[in-house]
């Protein structure tokens, strides 16, 4: 009999550790976070939409329609977007080539969904949507070899993946277009620290979205023609 | 024999009650971290790199797009002024004033997050920008299946519904003003019956 008791508190202790074990595994192991529904409606560094869940969806509608995402509460004043990146090969350049003087904000999360950076418009330069995300090693390595436009921003992480939101809001229907033409511009682009070609490439277009005029009242600033001196 | 038998009990004992209590943690934990405002309710740090396990593995499992803390926050009001589950057939209104924020959306949603998309042409959510608001800057927002003047929101279907209170760009989501904010009142008017 005392065996059994003996038997059941080491029960009851090894419980403890059980559930010690699973709530701190859970965030890496869950296999509907936010990082696997992003997963399944899009490949590594694509761009996708996110779209609120319809309470009476239609089902003629929902088999055309291209996939949404399966998230709760998203905000239907927002368009959103995110895409998912990996920073085991170099940094990650996560940049618009169009700029909105529409609100919008964008969180850089790691893999398991800790919020790691914000940004907003009004925080960052020129309006401009064009961070640079990477490990500290990764940022120094990148700044000695070229110069980034004046309006990127260097966001280091300690991390080796993750993703990026943005939501941009829609206050008035004329202006979805060109609030839509803007997410559709970004690019989430890994940025090697090795490859010659593909780095020069991101310069010059990096360069010419950087020259743009700020005082230029377009939502479409021109990037063409406008390559480094 | 019998010391094999009693390993059992003991294992099966910690793996059953283990899982079962992680389950029922994860699932009870939404109150930890939270803050009550009226009747609304946000946990403005799921999702911050230091948010306590149990927030962290409910949000792993709800897996939400949450609003970075720089961003802002959310509000969820589930009940009225009376305690009553908010209900899609029936009419709120919502007075008041928020928080200093860039903008604030209002939409409602089905407890389980998706949204309540009313007929074509009705206005299925709200954002500051185009609000009418009252000379001290407060306002009235009508929630409800019928088409009212002023601010409406409109809802459809029966059965609970969850509004959601969303501030973008706000001091509110730091982490000392969150309890001492002021948010507008749920009011219910009236329900529809059938």
């Amino acid at each position: 009999m005392g065996k059994l008791i003996l038997a059941i508190l080491i029960g009851v202790v090894g419980a403890g550790l059980v559930h010690i074990a699973v709530i701190f595994t859970m965030p890496d192991v869950a296999r509907r976070n936010a990082w696997s529904r992003l997963a399944e409606i899009g490949t590594l560094n694509q761009l996708v939409r996110v779209e609120a869940l319809d309470a009476d969806p239609n089902p003629a509608l929902a088999t055309t329609d291209a996939p949404i995402g399966d998230f709760a509460f998203v905000d239907p004043a927002f368009l959103t977007a995110g895409c998912r990146f990996s920073l085991a090969n170099g940094p990650v350049r996560i940049v618009a080539s169009q700029r909105d003087p529409a609100f919008w904000s964008a969180s850089i999360y790691n893999r398991q969904g800790d919020n790691l950076y914000s940004i907003n418009d009004r925080s960052a330069v020129d309006n401009a949507f064009d961070l640079m995300v990477g490990t500290r090693d990764q940022l120094v390595d990148k700044s000695a070899i070229e110069d980034a436009p004046e309006t990127q921003i260097p966001v280091e992480v300690e991390m080796s993946s993750g993703y990026m939101t943005i939501r941009m809001l829609v206050d008035e229907e004329s202006k979805r277009p060109s609030i839509d033409a803007f997410i559709s511009s970004i690019k989430c682009q890994p940025a090697p620290l090795d490859d010659a070609l593909s780095t020069d490439a991101i310069h010059k277009s990096g360069t010419a979205a950087g020259r743009a005029s700020p005082a230029t009242s377009s939502p479409q600033p021109t990037t063409t023609g406008r390559t480094a001196q | 024999m019998q010391f094999t038998l009693l390993v059992m009990i003991a294992v099966g004992i910690a793996l059953y009650l283990g899982g079962w209590s992680a389950k029922w943690a994860v699932k009870e934990s939404s109150e930890i971290a939270t803050v009550e405002v009226g009747q609304w309710k946000a946990t403005p740090f799921a999702g911050a790199p230091d948010a306590d396990p149990y927030s962290k593995a409910r949000l792993a499992m709800i897996g939400n797009l949450n609003l970075g803390i720089g961003e802002g926050i959310q509000f969820r009001g589930s009940a009225d002024d009376s305690g009553q589950p908010l209900r899609r057939e029936c009419s709120y209104s919502i007075e008041g004033t928020t928080p200093p924020a860039r903008i604030f959306t209002l939409a409602a949603y089905m407890p389980e997050g998706q949204l309540i998309t009313p007929a074509a042409g009705r206005p299925g959510w709200l954002t500051s920008n185009n609000l009418m608001r009252n000379d001290d800057n407060s306002f009235a927002i009508a929630v409800g299946p019928t088409a009212r003047a002023g601010n409406w929101l409109a809802t459809s279907g029966t059965g609970q519904m969850i509004l959601v209170l969303a501030l973008y760009d706000t001091p509110a989501s730091a982490e000392s003003g969150a309890s001492s904010l002021t948010l507008p009142t749920i009011h219910r008017e009236e329900c529809r019956r059938g």
